[in-house]
């Protein structure tokens, strides 16, 4: 070790030893631990790679600690000699099973090439009704319409894989029509290129087509309630 | 889904992440047990040395495999679907230590503490690596600690230099990890030693 890098040792040490530690520093360091320990097991150069993290883990103890847990589990994995538990208790994988509401959407859903339809039914209806505290008004009407009586939202459209959400509210001026809202957006498109597509609800023995807007939107006033429960909803992708 | 022996970890990570993202429930569903055992396993030899290791191991291996599934998509590289799983269970595993103060600075009663016998000594007047070295060999902390502070910062060695000469000096295995561990006490012991706060002080002027 030549005098140079043995003052710039000496002067490291001087940092360690004074330097106080905040507790985002400790964040900054777990989030690098992994990639530490990595760089370590793999015989790269880690100190120099992660300096930061080097100089924290000298200055850390918490730190240290944890260091050396992802270190020995990492190093025991990697040589085969992860311990086996007696006994491994078992999990919880009632999150695989998919929601009722999911699983009444896919039954009510006939997806070909070129068309989705959607056939609505008492079940769904029930299944995709709003908690009270979300049954918000439709923004653009003065609170005309309202409240929404079901709702497909963009969380459940993903989860559903199908590239339209759908809301319907009910007319305050009319109580017994409501007015449906149908948005499609392709996956991959979006505003202005959502016009023009030819959307079509079957209900009460009428048929009514309408085109989306700019933002894939397409309205539909003055469906009877009652026809909620039978609605079919036809889009052509 | 019984988990594949002899296969190359990368091509089994792929199978893993494959598997856990199928549309099919029953093959996703073996997938994912096949990762809850991979899961409990990391944290159950995280948590062996905890008074109640196995619940806490149990608790964060169930919170790792929801967060698995909630964040699947971000897992962009099914090669390193294993280290990036093992990465959430062991950050679940040190937060809970955490948050039960479970990762001590300077246990109580440690052989190591500072003794005010240890107070007396010269202080250098400029710091330099030769009066440093001098400081520290006064220091009052185990030969061990000293070889670990000093080997890292004035010698230039590595952590698993170090570990094999404290293996072969002690006779057993001494991990780089520990030899990591021993240096951040015995710093945070040395910032407590009047000696060096004198030392530090007096060279600041």
């Amino acid at each position: 070790m030549t005098d140079h890098s043995m003052e710039k040792g000496a002067a490291d040490l001087l940092e360690v030893l004074q330097r106080p530690f905040a507790a985002a520093d400790c964040q900054r360091c777990l989030a690098q631990l992994h990639d530490y320990v990595l760089a370590q097991l793999n015989g790269e150069d880690y100190r120099q790679q992660f300096a930061w993290t080097a100089v924290h883990l000298d200055g850390c103890v918490a730190c240290a600690e944890a260091y050396a847990l992802v270190y020995e589990t990492a190093l025991a994995e990697a040589q085969g000699h992860l311990p086996q538990p007696a006994h491994t208790p078992e999990p919880d994988l009632s999150f695989l099973q998919p929601a009722p509401w999911l699983t009444a959407f896919r039954a009510a859903l006939e997806v070909s090439a070129a068309r989705l339809t959607l056939q609505l039914n008492d079940t769904l209806l029930t299944l995709l009704a709003p908690q009270p505290e979300l049954a918000a008004t439709r923004a653009v009407d003065d609170g005309r319409y309202t409240p929404r009586l079901l709702e497909l939202t963009p969380d459940q459209a993903a989860a559903a894989a199908v590239p339209f959400t759908l809301a319907a509210y009910a007319d305050r001026q009319q109580p017994d029509l409501c007015l449906v809202e149908i948005t499609v957006q392709p996956p991959g498109q979006s505003w202005p290129d959502l016009g023009g597509r030819a959307v079509t609800l079957r209900a009460a023995g009428q048929t009514i087509t309408a085109a989306t807007d700019d933002w894939g939107t397409a309205v539909f006033p003055d469906i009877p309630r009652t026809a909620l429960a039978s609605l079919n909803i036809v889009l052509d992708l | 889904m019984t988990p594949p022996h002899n296969l190359d970890p990368a091509l089994e990570s792929v199978a893993l992440h494959t598997a856990c993202g199928s549309p099919d429930t029953a093959v996703q569903t073996a997938a994912y047990r096949t990762l809850w055992h991979y899961l409990y396993r990391v944290a159950a030899a995280m948590t062996r040395t905890q008074p109640d290791g196995d619940a806490l191991a149990q608790d964060c291996a169930q919170r790792a495999l929801l967060r698995i599934h909630q964040q699947f998509q971000r897992c962009e590289e099914p090669k390193a679907f294993r280290v990036w799983a093992r990465r959430i269970v062991s950050n679940l595993v040190i937060d809970e230590l955490r948050r039960r103060k479970r990762l001590q600075p300077l246990p109580e009663g440690d052989p190591d503490s500072i003794h005010p016998d240890h107070l007396e000594g010269r202080v250098f007047g400029r710091i330099t690596a030769v009066s440093l070295r001098q400081l520290l060999n006064q220091a009052p902390i185990s030969d061990r600690s000293r070889r670990v502070v000093i080997g890292r910062y004035l010698d230039d060695s590595d952590d698993e230099t170090l570990a094999r000469a404290e293996s072969e000096l002690a006779g057993s295995d001494v991990l780089p990890s520990h030899v990591q561990v021993t240096r951040a006490k015995n710093i945070a012991k040395l910032r407590q030693w009047p000696l060096l706060t004198q030392f530090l002080e007096e060279t600041r002027d």
